[in-house]
């Protein structure tokens, strides 16, 4: 099929993307100051032990050597052991995956169920009190600092009406503050992405042409406006997800949320290279596949598309 | 324009199963989350370190109170006896792992694992003889061979044991008797008993040659709690060991819950979530003072605050040294940044520590400052660079800010630099020559409470960066012959002596500009009784405590 011909496509065209950021990363890791042995043995620790600790992690050898050891390594499927935990990598990340995934997606579903009503509604009656409200709203849940919001959520909810659980993960209603907390952030832009590429489809001429003869507002709306706004908004709900994946950091730490974000910003702490590679690596990889998901289904959203990129092809 | 009547159905369509599946995929994951309390799930408990010896799921039915939950900051890294190097996690492991011997309130060395020892004449041969009514979790029996076994483990080079040199020079060990064991030192080591009840946990021979030369990721000890559950990232669950050889403990399951930020552990304590938190922002001090329902808990730490200055241009001449403590008012950092959670240190180290000698205080003295400024020849003062962490030590920036203006009273002007841990640290262990900057904000908080760890590390010349990190490149000869014979001089009195003599000279050539020595600022609900706050005041047990 056209279509596997196209996946295979952009999986063997991503390579070079893939293997970049893994360099980029490999080296940038290493330049940023700090020595994971003494971390690791803390600052009281003897300078005997410390050395000991950096042979045991290979962390002694020329940096071209280590760079060798990664990509043999990684040749063969291993990600390699994490220097802090002494665990495998790929153990570490995918202990935390379904929590990151769980959260991003229930965010973005919870942004798509207010943002999309929101815009359409927005765009049809500009002038509604609706309008200015939302307006207001979206530039307050963007521009409000997810580590505020956090604490404010805690503090309402938890704290004074003890309605939900501060922290941590441990049901599904671990999970409502720390989305909804994520989801303000992703609203703010959904609903302008919305409002304006429905008054942009609104205003085009085959809308003219449906009016003239006769249709219905409800069907013009779903068929013909709609479907010509979506491809803006499936392009930022794509974004949001893939830099979702890559672990909410601050909304994961403070909530407790056992996710991907807070094991990169301690692997960071720690200079836990191969951990800090592992994560990247993953992210990376959830950026490609989300970038070709949208794709496709851009495709499946506009004919025009779908012949540009296989048809013809 | 294609108008195509199927595609309109397709696409809803489409849409539609989108956020079925992002439900879908979402309600997925929740559910491989353990939805019920701490179900043991695949995907979210790490195998390999739950103990065989799990019977059932713990479950958090009833009313009657026998769990206690504790907010932490940091989630264990590891769980080998023998490479721990963070002090929550040696906290948390304590509960399930014991050690030979053990401090008291007081801080004196106490016979734990082992009913007593004899040390030699000469300091260099300990003698233990091992308890003999203690049985490990899995089952086995606690003797000279296991002892042995787990120092023979420590010494291995090819272990990985990060702290190995804590316990000073180890020849060899051998077993006497079923329940006898000596332990050869090469040189006497002061602080070997102590070192022992804070290092060596001992687990059992049978997890030793289960996992060889590898990291061990099961949980055997003899301690009071056993190792049941351990969600990385989320929580560590202890359960009671109703076999336990002392003192039952008497709530069934201590819970340590991982939350990263400060601020949430404590809503979490307020919103009833955890019963006792660690380490919460000073800025919430009074609130948790003023509330019935909390109990703040403040114990001193081991960790002592100062600024270290290297000596080199104006910092090289003791007055100047002298001035810079005169022109910084430590009790009013104390009072003013630090809500109160420090206290006043006259020495070089903690004042609970073995070895501590009290001098007369830098008592805040602008005026003096400026003269011995004049003295020493800079009446117009002059200009260095502090170096200081963010974020590793209690208000450590606002600290840093705090010395930049009263220096800058009597003439001082002080550029701040400020780094993150990592890069601080890096810094820090760069020769004399390479350093770009005068003065460092840094705190030192050995695990073990004794002068030797507290002077050692920043005062003999031979710790000096690159090699060691005592960051005021301090070098004195005879405090360095002081020091080598607190260390190896086993008499408790003629170690005082030594300390106390090194303490002055190092009080009176003020390499440092002394601080102070940090309090932790912990809480717990009211109603949970008698816990017990280690003499290092790091450290928190609840092998006793219960509810009210």
């Amino acid at each position: 099929m056209s279509l596997v011909r196209y996946l295979c496509k952009r999986v063997y065209h991503s390579i070079p993307t893939f293997i970049g950021a893994l360099l980029f990363m490999f080296i940038l890791v290493r330049v940023l100051p700090g020595d994971p042995a003494r971390l690791i043995a803390g600052p009281e620790a003897l300078e005997q032990d410390v050395e000991r600790i950096r042979e045991q992690l290979g962390l002694n050898k020329p940096l071209h050597e280590q760079f060798v050891d990664y990509v043999v390594t990684l040749i063969r499927g291993d990600l390699g052991k994490s220097i802090k935990f002494r665990t495998p990598v790929i153990n570490e990340v995918l202990a935390r995956l379904p929590y990151t995934v769980a959260l991003a997606f229930v965010a973005e579903a919870i942004a798509i169920a207010v943002a999309l009503p929101l815009g359409i509604i927005s765009a049809l009656r500009p002038n509604s009190k609706l309008t200015y409200v939302t307006s207001v709203l979206s530039l307050l849940g963007a521009s409000a600092p997810t580590f505020w919001v956090a604490l404010m959520f805690i503090y309402i909810f938890s704290v004074n009406l003890r309605i939900l659980p501060s922290s941590g993960a441990d049901s599904p209603r671990h999970i409502i503050l720390p989305a909804a907390t994520l989801s303000l952030l992703l609203m703010g832009n959904l609903t302008r992405i919305t409002r304006s590429s429905v008054i942009e489809a609104l205003n085009s001429n085959h809308i003219l042409t449906a009016i003239a003869k006769g249709l219905r507002e409800r069907a013009i709306l779903m068929r013909h406006v709609l479907k010509n706004s979506m491809i803006p908004i499936v392009t930022l709900m794509g974004l949001q997800i893939g830099s979702l994946l890559g672990g909410a950091i601050i909304t994961e730490t403070v909530y407790a949320w056992p996710g991907i974000g807070s094991l990169l910003i301690d692997s960071i702490f720690f200079r836990d290279y191969t951990l800090i590679q592992g994560i990247i690596l993953f992210i990376v990889l959830a950026f490609i596949v989300i970038n070709i998901v949208v794709d496709v289904i851009y495709a499946f959203i506009d004919p025009r598309i779908r012949d540009l990129l296989w048809r013809t092809g | 324009m294609r108008i195509n009547k199927g595609v309109t159905t397709k696409t809803a369509a489409i849409l539609i199963a989108a956020i079925v599946v992002i439900a879908v995929i979402a309600g997925l994951t929740i559910f491989t989350g353990p939805t019920k309390p701490t179900a043991t799930t695949p995907t979210t408990t790490q195998s390999p370190t739950t103990t065989p010896t799990v019977t059932s799921p713990p479950t958090q039915t009833g009313t009657t109170k026998d769990t206690v939950k504790v907010a932490i900051g940091v989630d264990l890294d590891t769980v080998d006896p023998h490479d721990i190097t963070t002090t929550m996690v040696f906290n948390v492991l304590r509960h399930c792992y014991e050690t030979l011997v053990w401090v008291d309130e007081k801080g004196s060395v106490i016979p734990w694992l082992v009913e007593r020892w004899e040390v030699s004449a000469d300091g260099k041969v300990y003698t233990f003889y091992v308890r003999k009514d203690v049985k490990f979790h899995d089952g086995t029996e606690l003797n000279a061979d296991v002892v042995k076994a787990n120092f023979d483990r420590w010494m291995d080079p090819t272990v990985k044991v990060s702290q190995r040199g804590q316990l000073g020079p180890l020849s060899k060990v051998e077993v006497v008797d079923k329940y006898i064991v000596k332990v050869y030192l090469r040189e006497p080591f002061a602080v070997f008993l102590k070192s022992l009840s804070t290092y060596l946990f001992i687990t059992s021979s049978k997890v030793i040659e289960t996992f060889g030369n590898k990291s061990i990721t099961e949980v055997v000890g003899t301690g009071p709690y056993k190792f049941m559950v351990w969600e990385k990232g989320k929580r560590v669950v202890l359960e009671r060991n109703d076999y336990y050889w002392g003192d039952k403990p008497i709530l069934k399951r201590v819970e340590w819950v991982i939350v990263p930020e400060a601020s949430t552990r404590l809503a979490a304590l307020l919103a009833g979530d955890v019963d006792f938190a660690f380490n919460l922002p000073p800025t919430d001090l009074e609130r948790v003072k003023g509330d019935p329902r909390f109990t703040a808990v403040l114990p001193v730490s081991n960790r002592i605050i100062f600024v270290a200055m290297i000596p080199r241009g104006p910092l090289v001449d003791p007055r100047v040294r002298q001035a810079m403590n005169y022109a910084v008012d430590v009790d009013a950092i104390i009072n003013k940044i630090l809500y109160g959670l420090a206290i006043r240190t006259n020495a070089p180290l903690p004042p609970h520590f073995f070895g501590y000698h009290e001098m007369p205080p830098y008592t805040y003295d602008p005026e003096k400052a400026k003269k011995l400024l004049a003295e020493a020849g800079y009446p117009n003062g002059f200009k260095v660079v502090l170096m200081h962490p963010t974020g590793r030590y209690m208000q450590d920036k606002q600290v840093a800010e705090a010395v930049q203006a009263y220096l800058s009273k009597v003439g001082i002007t002080v550029e701040l630099r400020t780094m993150d841990w990592p890069s601080f640290v890096a810094e820090l262990r760069k020769p004399l020559e390479e350093k770009t900057y005068n003065m460092v904000l840094l705190g030192w908080g050995p695990g073990v409470a004794d002068a030797h760890l507290a002077l050692h590390g920043q005062f003999h010349s031979a710790q000096a960066p690159p090699r060691g990190l005592a960051a005021a490149h301090y070098n004195n000869s005879e405090v360095d012959k002081l020091l080598e014979m607190g260390m190896s001089e086993v008499n408790e009195s003629k170690r005082v002596e030594y300390y106390r003599r090194a303490i002055e000279i190092i009080w009176n050539e003020a390499p440092w500009i002394f601080l102070y020595t940090q309090k932790w600022f912990y809480a717990s609900s009211a109603s949970l009784q008698n816990f017990r706050v280690n003499i290092d005041g790091e450290q928190v047990f609840f092998h006793k405590a219960y509810f009210k």
